[in-house]
Order: C-alpha cells, then sequence, then structure tokens
C-alpha cells in the first residue's frame, strides 16, 4: 500500500518535471569559444570554423556544440542553459523572435563595443531588424530568412500581385484540372501560423502590433486579413488539412505538383530544385499578395549570433561572430548552402546573381521584411494569435468574436507586464 | 460404482504419454497410482478428470461412456496438489463457488457447505482466505470442496505430498474416514510407495506410459512383474546380483540372514534406522544390502546366507520375472 | 536499526520529490518571469487566483483527462486482450512479444513523428485509404473535434504493450490449476474470467491503472510533436501549458502553479480511480 503511493507519487512527479533537463557544462573551458548552433548551422559551418582554427594558431580554437535541430527545441536547450547561470556557452545563434526575451533576461550582452555603425550599414536594410532592443545591438545576422511566395512558372505568366489575383487564378487553374489546391502554406497552431498571418495583415493595410505598441487584431484590415485566410480554406484553394500544416506539409504538396503557389522560407528553393521534386525549373520565387504594392511584407526570420552575459572571452567571440558573418564567409554559405546573406555586399555581387538568379528574388524579399512585435512578452502574443486564428481556420468561433478576444487578450498581457 | 479405462491412449507433443492402458476400479476401492515423476500417472489422473482428452480409448464410469464429454458432467471431486483454492476468495466462498454456478440455491448451498464445514471442523476458518490458512487446513478445504461435489469418483493427486511427515499421519485417518471408507472408486494418485501401500487397495505402477504391474500392495511387494518393479517398491532397495546365465537374481535386504554356512562378507558401512539395521557388504556376490534386527551385533566370523525360495528370478533380455511367488 | 535501512530510500524520495515539490509551492506563490527580470517577487498568491480564473488551464484540464481517461482504460482492455492472446500455447510466441513491445521501446518524438505521417492529409495511409474507397480526405488532424482521438491512438500504440506486459506477468502469476479446478466445478471460460481472472489481476491492473493515468496525465511530447497542442488548442494537455508558461514565455511563477495545481488534480483523480477500481470489484466477486 505504501510502496504503490510512493510509486505513484515519484511517477506523478516525474511527469510534472517538464523538460527541464540540465545542461551538463561538457568542458566548460575558456580555452575556447563555445558556440551553441542548431545542427543544420553547426553543419554547415564547420568548414569555416575548421578553417578558422587552422589559420589562427594564436587564437582560442572555437568549439561548436550541435544543437538541436528545431528551432524550439533549440530554444529549450537554450534556456535550460541560461537558467542555469553559468552557461557552458560563449555564443549562442538565436533565432529573431527570441532576442527581446534574451536581452530583457540580461542572458545576452551589448554587440555595440565591437561592432560599429558603418559596420552596421553594410547590412541588408531587412538584415538590420531584429538585432536590437530598446536601442541596443544584442545580436550580429548569420543568415536572413523571410518569407517568400513561390509560384509555378509553367502555369502561369506571371505571379499574382494582389490577394484576389491570387485567388482567382487558383480557382482557374483548379477548375482546369492543371492543380488539384491552389494555395498552400502554414496554417498550424505553431509560430509559423503568426508568421504568415503578419504577411497577410500587413498586405491588407493592417497591423499586428502598431508603432504606439498597441494591438490592432480587431480593426477592419485585420478582418480582411483573416477573412482572405479562412475563404482560401472555404473555397477550397487550400486543403482543408492546411490548418495542421508546417514548413513540409506544404513543401510536400507543392513539391509533387499539386499546388499552384506555396508560402515557405528561402530553404525550400533548394529542396524544389532538386532531382525528385517535380516542379524543378518551373517554379518562381517572389513577395507575398498585398492589396498594393506598397503593403508586400515579408515576415523576418533570420538567425544571428548573440554573446552571452556570462562570457568570459567577449572580445575573442566578437572577433570569431565578424569572422563567421563577413561577406567571403557569407558568400561560400550561400553558394554551397543557399543561406540567404545579410550583408549588402554578397547580396548585390553582380557576378553572384548572373549565377544565381533567385538571388535577386531573395533580396526583393528581404527589402520589404518586417521583424515580428519585438517585445519580451512575444511568445505570449504570438500563442493568443496562433489560438484565435486556429479557431476561426477550423470553425470553431467566429472572426469577430476571436479577434476581439485576441486583442483583448494581448493588451492584457501588455498591461500586466506594467507598460 | 466402477470405473473403466479401456486401452487408452495419449500423445503430448509426439510423445507418447499414455500407451494402452486399461484399469478397473471397483465400487469403494482404492487404487494407487505409483510411479516415477514422468511415468503419465497425472496425465491419467487428468484423462479421467477431462482436463485432458484421449486420443483413442474409452472411460466409462458406471457404464457410461464419459470419455467426450466435459469434465463437469462426469461428476469427479478432484483434490490438486497444490489443493488449487481461490486466493481471492474465503474458505466459505471457495466452497459455494462451484455450487452457485451450477445453479444450486442459495438456500441449499447454505445448508450443504455449513454441513460439509461441520463435518471437517472448518467451521471458525469459513470467513478466513486461504493465505491464512496452514497447509493442514488447506488440504481439508480441498477436500471439503471435493466432497461437496457428491461425486462418483474421487481423484487425488498427491494429496499429501505438501505436508510434513508428522501432518500426514495425522491425515491419513481423516482421509479414509471422509473418502477412502465411501461407496465411490478413489483413484490416488502418488509418487510415495509407503503412502501407495499403506492408503490403497490394489497399486498400479506405471512407467512411461505404460501399466507395468497392477496388484494388492502385498503382491507387488512379494512378486514384482520385473526388476523395475522389484527396484521402484521396496525400501531399502532390493539386492540385484550380476546377470549369469541369461538370469538376473534379486533378494530383498530383508531375506539376508547371518548363518554359519554362506559366505563371507565385509562391512562397509551401517545405517541405524531405528528398529532396524541396514549394513552395507562387500561379498564375492558383489555389494549387498542386507537389513537385521536392531539389536542384532556382528563380527567377522559371521558369514550371510538367504533361502533360495526368497529369490526373485528375472529374465535378463526382457527384465520379467520368471518364477512365480 | 529497521529505520536506517530506510534511510537511502527515503532522502532518495526527498531529493527528487518532496524538495522540488516544495521550491514549485513556493515559486508558485511569487512572479517569476522576464518582466521581473527572472527576480522572485511575492505576489500574495495572485498567481493562483490567476489559475483559478484561467478558462485555458481549465479547459486543457478536461482536455488531459478526456485524453488520460480514453488512452487508459482503451489501453488496459487491448492489453488485457493481448496478454491473454500471448500467454496462451502458440507458436512463435517469444518472437511474437518481442515484436509487440517494439512500439514501447520506440522513442515517443519518433514515434509522434510517425503517427503524424500517418494521419496526413493527403499522403498519409489513412487518407489515401478514406480517399480510395471514396470517403474523401478525412483531414484527422487539422479537425479540432476528431484531432486528440488521433492523440489517443498513438498513446494507445505506444503504450499498450507496456500494460499488457505488466498483465502478462499478472497472469503467469495465475497458477493454471485454479481454472482446471474451476472448470470441473462447472465453470465457463467465461466466468473462469470474471471470476479468477480479473479478480486475480487486480493488482497489476491497478497498478498500471495508476501508472498510465499518471504518465498520460503529463502527456507532452507526443502532443507537442503531433499537433502542437491543436487545431484551435483542442489537443492542449496540461503539460504543454505549463511548459509554454516556462520555456516560451519565462513565466516560472505560473508555470509552477500549474504544476502544482496539476499534480494535485493528479493525485484527486488516483485517489478517486482507486475507490471506484475496489467499488465494482466488489461488486464483480461473488
Amino acid at each position: 500500500m505504501k510502496s504503490r503511493i510512493t510509486k505513484l507519487l515519484i511517477s506523478s512527479f516525474t511527469t510534472l518535471l517538464l523538460p527541464m533537463q540540465s545542461i551538463k557544462a561538457d568542458d566548460i573551458s575558456s580555452k575556447t569559444i563555445n558556440i551553441l548552433m542548431p545542427a543544420p548551422f553547426a553543419d554547415s559551418t564547420s568548414y569555416l570554423i575548421n578553417e578558422y582554427n587552422t589559420k589562427h594558431k594564436n587564437h582560442k580554437k572555437i568549439k561548436v556544440t550541435r544543437g538541436p535541430l528545431e528551432t524550439e527545441a533549440m530554444s529549450d536547450l537554450a534556456i535550460s542553459s541560461l537558467l542555469l547561470g553559468n552557461s557552458p556557452y560563449d555564443i549562442v545563434l538565436i533565432d529573431v523572435t527570441w532576442l527581446p526575451k534574451y536581452a530583457k533576461a540580461q542572458w545576452i550582452s551589448d554587440l555595440s563595443l565591437w561592432f560599429t555603425k558603418e559596420e552596421a550599414k553594410a547590412l541588408a536594410s531587412g538584415a538590420k531588424l531584429g538585432n536590437y532592443f530598446e536601442g541596443k545591438l544584442y545580436r550580429w545576422p548569420l543568415v536572413a530568412d523571410m518569407g517568400l511566395l513561390y509560384w509555378r512558372k509553367d502555369l502561369m505568366d506571371k505571379p499574382p500581385k494582389t490577394p484576389r489575383e491570387l485567388i482567382k487564378i487558383s480557382k482557374n487553374l483548379q477548375e482546369k484540372g492543371k492543380v488539384k489546391y491552389g494555395y498552400v502554406w502554414q496554417g498550424r497552431q505553431y509560430e509559423g501560423l503568426s508568421c504568415v498571418f503578419l504577411e497577410v495583415i500587413n498586405g491588407f493595410g493592417g497591423n499586428w502590433i502598431d508603432h504606439k505598441g498597441e494591438p490592432n487584431l480587431n480593426t477592419k484590415n485585420s478582418y480582411k486579413a483573416v477573412s482572405w485566410l479562412k475563404e482560401l480554406i472555404t473555397e477550397g484553394i487550400s486543403p482543408k488539412s492546411v490548418t495542421n500544416f508546417s514548413e513540409p506539409e506544404a513543401l510536400q504538396i507543392f513539391e509533387s505538383g499539386e499546388a499552384a503557389f506555396m508560402r515557405n522560407w528561402p530553404y525550400a528553393w533548394a529542396e524544389l530544385n532538386k532531382d525528385k521534386s517535380k516542379v524543378k525549373g518551373k517554379v518562381g520565387v517572389t513577395v507575398m499578395v498585398a492589396e498594393n504594392n506598397n503593403l508586400a511584407t515579408a515576415t523576418l526570420g533570420s538567425w544571428g549570433f548573440s554573446i552571452l552575459s556570462s562570457s568570459k572571452n567577449k572580445l575573442e567571440s566578437s572577433t570569431v561572430i565578424k569572422y563567421l558573418t563577413s561577406s567571403s564567409s557569407q558568400n561560400y554559405l550561400f553558394k554551397k548552402y543557399g543561406y540567404t546573406p545579410t550583408n549588402t555586399d554578397v547580396l548585390k555581387d553582380k557576378v553572384l546573381t548572373i549565377k544565381y538568379p533567385i538571388l535577386s528574388s531573395l533580396e526583393k524579399g528581404l527589402s520589404v521584411a518586417k521583424p515580428r512585435p519585438q517585445s519580451p512578452l512575444y511568445a505570449q502574443m504570438s500563442d493568443i494569435l496562433q489560438r484565435s486564428l486556429s479557431s476561426i481556420l477550423t470553425n470553431k468561433s467566429s472572426i469577430d468574436e476571436e479577434m476581439n478576444r485576441a486583442n483583448k487578450s494581448t493588451k492584457d498581457i501588455i498591461l500586466s507586464a506594467g507598460k | 460404482m466402477t470405473l473403466i479405462l479401456n486401452s487408452i491412449n495419449k500423445q503430448i507433443n509426439k510423445n507418447w504419454i499414455i500407451q494402452d492402458l486399461s484399469l478397473k476400479v471397483k465400487d469403494g476401492e482404492c487404487l494407487a497410482i505409483l510411479g516415477p515423476s514422468g511415468c503419465g500417472k497425472s496425465t491419467t489422473l487428468r484423462l479421467i478428470a477431462g482436463l485432458e482428452i484421449c486420443d483413442s480409448g474409452s472411460i466409462f464410469i458406471n457404464d457410461e461412456d464419459i470419455t467426450n464429454i466435459s469434465p463437469v458432467d462426469r461428476k469427479i471431486g478432484m483434490v490438486f496438489q497444490s489443493y488449487a483454492l481461490f486466493p481471492h476468495l474465503t474458505i466459505y466462498e471457495n466452497l459455494s463457488l462451484g455450487l452457485k454456478i451450477r445453479g444450486i440455491s442459495k438456500k441449499e448451498s447454505i445448508r450443504r457447505v455449513s454441513s460439509i464445514l461441520d463435518l471437517l471442523k472448518l467451521e471458525h476458518l469459513s470467513t478466513r482466505k486461504p493465505a491464512a490458512l496452514s497447509g493442514g487446513q488447506r488440504q481439508r478445504v480441498a477436500l471439503a470442496r471435493a466432497l461437496l461435489r457428491d461425486p462418483s469418483l474421487y481423484l487425488l493427486d498427491e494429496p499429501m505430498s505438501n505436508l510434513d511427515a508428522q501432518l500426514r499421519e495425522r491425515l491419513r485417518p481423516e482421509l479414509r474416514r471422509l473418502i477412502l471408507n465411501g461407496n465411490q472408486p478413489v483413484i490416488y494418485v502418488t509418487h510415495d510407495q509407503h503412502e501407495a501401500m499403506s492408503m490403497a487397495n490394489r497399486i498400479a505402477i506405471l512407467n512411461d506410459g505404460r501399466l507395468v504391474q497392477i496388484g494388492t500392495p502385498k503382491d507387488i511387494y512379494k512378486t514384482p512383474a520385473s526388476i523395475f518393479v522389484a527396484s521402484f517398491v521396496g525400501r531399502p532397495q532390493i539386492n540385484l546380483f550380476p546377470e549369469s546365465a541369461g538370469l538376473i537374481k534379486g533378494i530383498r535386504p530383508e531375506d539376508i540372514f547371518l548363518d554359519n554356512k554362506g559366505i563371507d562378507f565385509k562391512i562397509l558401512y551401517t545405517e541405524w534406522l531405528g528398529t532396524n539395521q541396514l549394513f552395507h557388504l562387500d561379498t564375492s556376490q558383489g555389494r549387498l544390502r542386507m537389513l537385521c534386527n536392531a539389536d542384532i551385533s556382528i563380527n567377522s566370523d559371521h558369514k550371510i546366507n538367504w533361502k533360495q525360495e526368497k529369490l526373485h528370478l528375472f529374465d535378463s533380455k526382457t527384465k520379467l520375472r520368471i518364477n512365480n511367488g | 536499526m529497521n529505520y536506517l535501512l530506510l534511510t537511502p530510500a527515503f532522502l532518495l524520495i526527498l531529493l527528487v520529490f518532496v524538495l522540488p515539490l516544495i521550491r514549485y509551492s513556493w515559486m508558485s506563490m511569487h512572479s517569476i518571469s522576464v518582466i521581473t527580470g527572472l527576480d522572485y517577487i511575492p505576489n500574495n498568491g495572485s498567481n493562483w487566483i490567476r489559475l483559478l480564473n484561467d478558462d485555458r488551464f481549465w479547459r486543457d484540464t478536461i482536455q488531459t483527462i478526456r485524453f488520460a481517461a480514453f488512452s487508459v482504460s482503451i489501453e488496459i482492455v487491448l492489453a488485457i486482450i493481448i496478454a491473454l492472446l500471448l500467454s496462451q500455447r502458440i507458436k512463435g510466441k517469444g518472437i511474437l512479444r518481442t515484436i509487440s513491445l517494439l512500439p514501447w521501446a520506440l522513442p515517443t518524438t519518433i514515434m509522434a513523428l510517425g503517427w503524424r505521417w500517418i494521419f496526413n492529409t493527403p499522403y498519409g495511409p489513412i487518407d489515401q485509404i478514406s480517399s480510395l474507397i471514396g470517403f474523401g480526405t478525412l483531414d484527422i488532424l487539422s479537425n479540432p473535434d476528431l484531432a486528440w482521438i488521433a492523440t489517443v491512438i498513438g498513446d494507445v500504440w505506444k503504450t499498450t504493450p507496456f500494460v499488457a506486459l505488466i498483465i502478462l506477468a499478472g497472469l503467469q502469476t495465475i497458477p493454471s490449476d485454479l481454472y482446471e479446478a474451476f472448470k470441473m466445478e462447472g465453470g465457463s471460460p467465461l466466468q473462469s474470467f470474471i471470476k479468477i481472472t480479473l479478480p486475480l489481476l487486480k493488482p497489476y491492473i491497478l497498478l498500471s491503472l495508476v501508472f498510465r493515468l499518471a504518465q498520460a496525465f503529463g502527456v507532452f511530447d507526443l502532443i507537442q510533436v503531433m499537433t502542437g497542442g491543436g487545431p484551435a488548442s483542442s489537443t492542449e494537455s496540461i503539460a504543454i501549458y505549463a511548459y509554454l508558461n516556462a520555456m516560451r514565455f519565462l513565466d516560472f511563477g505560473y508555470s509552477a502553479t500549474i504544476m502544482i495545481a496539476s499534480f494535485i488534480l493528479l493525485i484527486t483523480i488516483c485517489l478517486f480511480t482507486w475507490i471506484f477500481y475496489n467499488k465494482l470489484k466488489s461488486k464483480l466477486s461473488i
């Protein structure tokens, strides 16, 4: 009896222990510059890092820890290590949305000592965004990332510019039986849905959070944006199952030639042009549709390096960051891995653009990139939005009701922060 | 009431467990089935109980062919070696469960169970569970359950083997009173020859699934039908002489005596058995065991001898007996 | 002396169970978030007041209970059936037993990805089959009314083997002569299942029940991978909500409150299950 209760207690307790697994600081030493990166980045930069370690014999060596593949898992790992205080890392590669939170928690340090205004000017306009919090520079971008509209060059002469056009072309192609679906995107209840929505709400002239920091989710433009997304589903332009689509599901359908349009990130380009892709050579890339040209928006999703406040090697860390984000490194990363460069000179490199025409589309996309609301409470705001959008898209509640609720909850969150 | 087994056969996993076994057990007779482990005695019991079905042959109770009828319809009272009491039920529930599922009214069931509990002096235990009972008490509950069936035949599977020697002594008369003195045939499976001889009217000896001898305990002891029976029954074991002229002779240790004529011997060692003593001797005829009265003392002048009529003669090829008692 | 021998176990429980519980309780009485700069600021139980008024928490609670109740009861029924089959004399039993354990040995995230693919619209096998036979795609994971069923299926698939193993171990402790004795008394196979097997399996069923309830109540990775809590938050569990608060919102005070609350709920549920089971059992027995 007693042992049963004990067992019960222990097992129930272990279920309560959420994945806050501790990070063993394997080989904490100030003899190396330790960088935590998601595995794909660790792989793609390994050549550059080897080169650095062999060339700079008198420098501290770079040591990379391969983090998890998924952004969320990577965030868990980073936060767990930061919460423990004495983090073993000097540099962490962070996502654009984490920055305000990390800065507010004072986990990352101001980089303006080592990165000058001139250096910042050399960044492409979109890449400048999302590196600052309360006026201070906390991150230096490695790779730019932004939402793009992929379209089928074999099915139309030019891509749609407005939401109406997108529906019209889709319907037309669907009726002719050229494609099963018009448009695939990310409708699952997760961060990707917020990214999709940011582009759409801006495209309709609305705002998620306005320049005064107030939520604008219950405005007319916001309703228009949500209605359009919902219309995509009810009109059969997008499959019903789009409400559980993240990037891979959308890519899978578009890659098999069953859709006319797809919203995705730059990585999809390389995937779509692999031999196994049924749309190889038939795909064009442009910016998201908008009610007029000035409103077209690409959600910025970029990765950049931050130096942890706890690092004892800040100066050398900044040297390492400069090396890894230098134009020559970016050139290499673009050519080898298709990483969107953040430095204007690489992004607008004439020779490179001729050889890789996609670069101009990326440049165009980055030029209209917007960051998601830059607040330490962003995760809560995004969560509120995702819940409401998912409810609306799956017919669980009405647009009016949900967007009002989302707006109010977002306000409450901001208020509770004592702003 | 009579039980008849008519040349039954049983194979399990392509091994012959029972071969051509025929038996007849009369009213009120107790037949012990004796044999080494793996000889098929438990299987025989299970075939009679209906827990296994014969491959061929037939079984009759009172001229009714029960070979293929269900265990419950055979109306058999069985006592399992482990007693097979239901551990989650009280003694009362253990006894009444069968009555209940056979559709006997609650009133009748209470009456019958109470009278059995009374008969076996188990009333004070009726609300306990088997785990709270001693081995002897559990055995009595198992007997009670068999009695409650009011069966046409009893099957007892090693009913005493889980009890200590003292308890067995005490339970034997009770077993006799309750079951063996009734009118039903009783089949009593055991590996203990002592128990078989003391409890049974007749003993059937099985070896490798075959019946090797059946008869009264005395017959079996005095005129064992084969070398196997001779050495299996009787402790201390029979002395067997080395083969000569196609014959194997045997003499029981108690049939060897001290004599002036006879053969020389050397005492290897002595076992003190209380009323008797057992001498292990080295002789010109090989090693021999001799059972003597406890108060006899031996010295090296003695010789040993035996009477020719006490010798058991076996054919060295067939291993079967060739002389008569 | 007796107590001395218990000390290591006692210390272990204290260390892995009591201390964190006390710490979380204490945390739940503070504001600890990115807004406080992760400092601990006492807030006079306002986390708890917030929790009581938090519709999302209660909705997640109901969803978690629904998930746990369905998966655990289906698992136990299936496990008993599987254990009964595996305890029969059949050829290749050893291989069957090993194969049946595979789902349990697989990491949850991997098998959850598998299920996400199985329920994928339109390429997953389920939608492919339903399209083939003319029902069109089922869109289970994108339907807020059905997605939770998919998560239950995933959980049942993963954990039934484990429960079956416990039940099988239980079955093997029941001596076969009990069944034989009962058969000779006239019991049918169904009766012997109800009168013998079930009552004697009781401790094993209860163990599985409590163990699995506790596990299912804390379901996290399966749902995180399969649906991320969506669509329309219809599959969000308490653990996911607690996780969001801690690791995404950096609101540790509230997250601790959710954890302690779910712990209290779990204990209550297990107690009720226990009482209910005993009542049920006494009704079944004679």
